[in-house]
């Protein structure tokens, strides 16, 4: 391996890593957003609304990213919506990634007895208090380490970015080889950004995962 | 708490071990790289004329998306200008063909790792690629060319504005002399063929840069394009390549172009896979009969 | 309805499917008394307590907490509930949260009080339950009869006017019983207005000043407890009571 490559492509790798984070974060926060939603239409049981949650979770998570941002990409502006390689990337993330968190959320809410609520609305409680205060921090940790593999997943999903042209590691390292051909030193450098962007978010994973394991039930 | 420092440990251990494992796997391939440079070939990936001869099949390396060089057909054939040669090696081998489809950016890699013996991708020769892997003698011209919607032609690359996209393909040299030459040019990169058709159809980009061949022929299926830029650069040609220092394949090939001169076979080639693209008009501005110049300048 | 009733039913049904759980119920609670519910398995008598505190929707008939209206989905609902203190037989604290939070989450969220308000009546409150020491400790950390009185302190804080207890010791080890009929007894010893639903039969005997008979969704009979638990005026009160007698022979 030479390290002067190294040295010379660290900072594209760099670039590339950032817009990773970039779109990660954001497509992971818009897909916890999305995944709120569609948990409480469901939790709720909100007619007509549940069955379009229903639907798009369904779809979601039976298509691959790849296609999904195809279709964004490269179908949608066929019919004049035509977007731009980061927001089609956030969306495609967003979209995949909304319904694996629905699920994670939904089955933290049903873990959850109704015996919990009933006794906050026994005390006086309204069913927003008692969601707020009594629910949804029982739900949200049954949940925890769900929605940790999920960011994870979604993180490693933007490899599959470089489809719509965007310059994320993957298609940093495949462009490196492309063009000078020292594989070796582009694959190297892939596999340790890739580790130093998801190892920080397993630990952090990890520690939240413990410090929220107070939900035991029964004794 | 002691469960998260476990976790991190194993994970730097995991690390430590993935890291020693490349740093081991890159000793191995110089040292592999310095033998077959030597031509001691004893541990080399490729497999010599007479390997292939006895096994029987060869395994070549073409496109499948890129019509009318290397594609697939309707029936899930492999057509083009570059599969009629690659047919009429295996009938004068008298072997079978394997086709592996490649993309752009992985025709080193895969004659680098011995995935396939001969590389048939319309792939251009450049001092780059010579460092890496073998070109034969050449059969066919190629320059940059620059294909833009006709709402706003591209005729040089100064019209090219700080907020313009260009459309290149991965591992292609129109990438890289953008790369070298013109630094200041945003490219929109895609990793094949189709998704960039499919950009520039969709106006994500203001042009593509591809081989001239290649935006004409897109020109010429798509109405609204035009090659404003019609070549750009050096004249490359485009050759055959095998595994760096496979001498005996590399010879038989460039024995067997220069032979076919005699039949004239890349006009053949050109009239049953090209025409109906280009027309007659580039005949013979794009066709190499016997490695053309190349065959008394080759090295 | 006489001035100091506290919680009057009126005709109440209840049916889950067509099955008529609740068949007319009419029930007055004084201020200040102490009437016990038994019965057998399935009677209703858990049904009729989640009636009043409105977790359950009744399909006729009205209930009334000083004169006013208690209905599923009604507005004033969350300001009502806060009349009538509810423990349940399962353990239903918020596992979550430490004691002292789930003493103080109601009067700091539902009645705006301060924090150190609160905490100094939930300390108060818990030191005459004998748990002072646990105001830290989570739910899970606590045993049966310990969780139990933690939730009647929960339910106290909130200052109800009536207070109901849905079998509350009937999901816990033998031993643990006691502490927590204990705190009962003390609760009525106070004067405080409850309805309690039962199988501990001298505890009913020894705390209520009535005891309610039910059985197949009605009221069968009712009266003191001396004159219930040993002359039952109905063949079904007698059939019921005559098991326990039975067991306690044997015993």
């Amino acid at each position: 391996m030479d390290a002067a490559v190294l040295h010379e492509y660290l900072p594209l790798y760099a670039k590339a890593a950032l817009l990773t984070i970039r779109l990660g974060l954001l497509g992971v926060l818009l897909s916890i957003l999305t995944g709120l939603f569609c948990a409480a239409v469901q939790y709720l049981k909100i007619p007509l609304l549940r069955i379009i949650v229903r639907v798009y979770i369904e779809l979601s998570r039976n298509t691959p990213l790849l296609i999904q941002l195809f279709f964004i990409y490269y179908g949608l502006p066929k019919i004049g919506i035509r977007t731009d390689p980061a927001v089609c990337g956030v969306a495609g993330l967003t979209f995949l990634g909304g319904s694996y968190m629905a699920e994670a959320f939904r089955s933290g809410l049903e873990a959850i007895p109704p015996i919990q609520e009933e006794s906050a609305l026994s005390l006086g409680m309204t069913r927003i208090q008692a969601a707020v205060h009594v629910i949804l921090p029982q739900a949200l940790s049954v949940s925890v380490p769900a929605f940790v593999a999920n960011v994870i997943f979604l993180l490693k999903e933007t490899s599959v970015f470089s489809a719509v042209s965007l310059m994320d590691l993957m298609f940093t390292a495949k462009d490196l080889i492309g063009l000078y051909y020292d594989t070796t030193e582009a694959l190297f450098l892939l596999v340790v950004f890739y580790l130093l962007m998801l190892l920080p978010v397993s630990i952090l994973g990890s520690i939240v995962e413990k410090k929220v394991r107070y939900a035991g039930f029964g004794t | 708490m002691r469960r998260t420092k476990w976790f991190a440990i194993s994970f730097l251990a995991a690390l430590g071990v993935t890291l020693a494992g490349c740093g081991q796997v890159s000793a191995g391939s110089a040292a592999q790289a310095a033998e077959t440079t030597d031509d001691q070939g004893s541990k080399a990936v490729y497999r010599t004329l007479d390997e292939i001869k006895s096994d029987g099949t060869v395994n070549i390396g073409v496109f499948s998306d890129k019509n009318p060089f290397g594609y697939v057909d309707e029936n899930g054939a492999y057509q083009g200008y570059d599969v009629y040669f690659a047919e009429r090696i295996g009938q004068d081998l008298g072997v079978k063909i394997n086709y592996v489809s490649t993309e752009a950016a992985n025709r080193v890699e895969y004659l680098e790792t011995g995935k396939v013996d001969i590389v048939l991708a319309n792939f251009t020769v450049t001092k780059e690629r010579a460092e890496k892997v073998d070109f034969a003698l050449p059969y066919m011209n190629v320059a940059l060319g620059v294909v833009s919607p006709d709402s706003r032609v591209i005729t040089d690359l100064s019209e090219i504005t700080a907020d313009d996209e260009v459309i290149v393909i991965s591992g292609t040299t129109a990438e890289t002399y953008l790369t070298e030459n013109n630094p200041e040019i945003k490219l929109q990169k895609y990793d094949t063929y189709a998704n960039a058709k499919n950009a520039i159809e969709n106006g994500n980009g203001v042009a593509w840069a591809n081989d001239n061949t290649e935006v004409i022929a897109f020109a010429l299926q798509n109405p609204g394009y035009t090659v404003g830029i019609p070549s750009l650069g050096s004249q490359d040609t485009i050759a055959p390549a095998v595994s760096k220092g496979n001498t005996t394949l590399l010879d038989w090939i460039n024995d067997e172009i220069r032979a076919l001169a005699d039949e004239q076979f890349f006009h053949k080639d050109y009239e049953a896979t090209l025409v109906d693209t280009y027309g007659l008009d580039y005949e013979e501005s794009l066709v190499l009969e016997g490695g053309g110049a190349a065959a008394t300048a080759a090295p | 309805m006489e001035k100091n009733t506290v919680l009057s039913l009126r005709g109440l049904v209840k049916q889950f499917d067509n099955v008529t759980i609740l068949d007319g119920i009419d029930l007055d609670i004084r201020q200040g008394e102490v009437a016990v519910i038994i019965g057998p398995s399935g009677c209703g008598k858990s049904t009729l307590l989640r009636c009043i505190n409105a977790l359950e929707p009744v399909q006729g008939g009205e209930i009334l907490l000083e004169g006013e209206p208690v209905a599923a989905g009604g507005k004033n609902l969350p300001r009502i509930r806060q009349k009538i203190g509810m423990v349940f037989q399962s353990y239903d604290l918020f596992p979550h949260l430490t004691v002292m939070d789930n003493i103080t989450l109601s009067p700091r969220k539902v009645q705006k009080r301060s924090r150190e308000d609160a905490e100094q009546e939930a300390r108060e409150l818990l030191a005459r339950v004998g748990l002072s020491d646990k105001e830290k400790s989570y739910p899970r950390e606590l045993s049966g009869g310990q969780k139990q009185r933690v939730a009647i302190v929960r339910m106290l804080i909130m200052h109800p006017e009536i207070l109901l207890f849905d079998e509350v010791t009937a999901a816990l080890d033998p031993e643990m019983v006691r502490e927590v009929l204990d705190v009962m007894l003390d609760l009525a010893a106070q004067g405080r207005t409850m309805l309690i639903v039962t199988h501990e039969m001298n505890f009913a005997r020894a705390v209520a000043d009535r005891v309610i008979f039910m059985d197949e969704g009605r009221i069968v009979e009712e009266g003191a407890p001396d004159d219930l638990f040993d002359h039952p005026k109905t063949e079904r009160a007698g059939a019921f009571l005559n098991m326990f007698t039975f067991e306690s022979v044997r015993a």
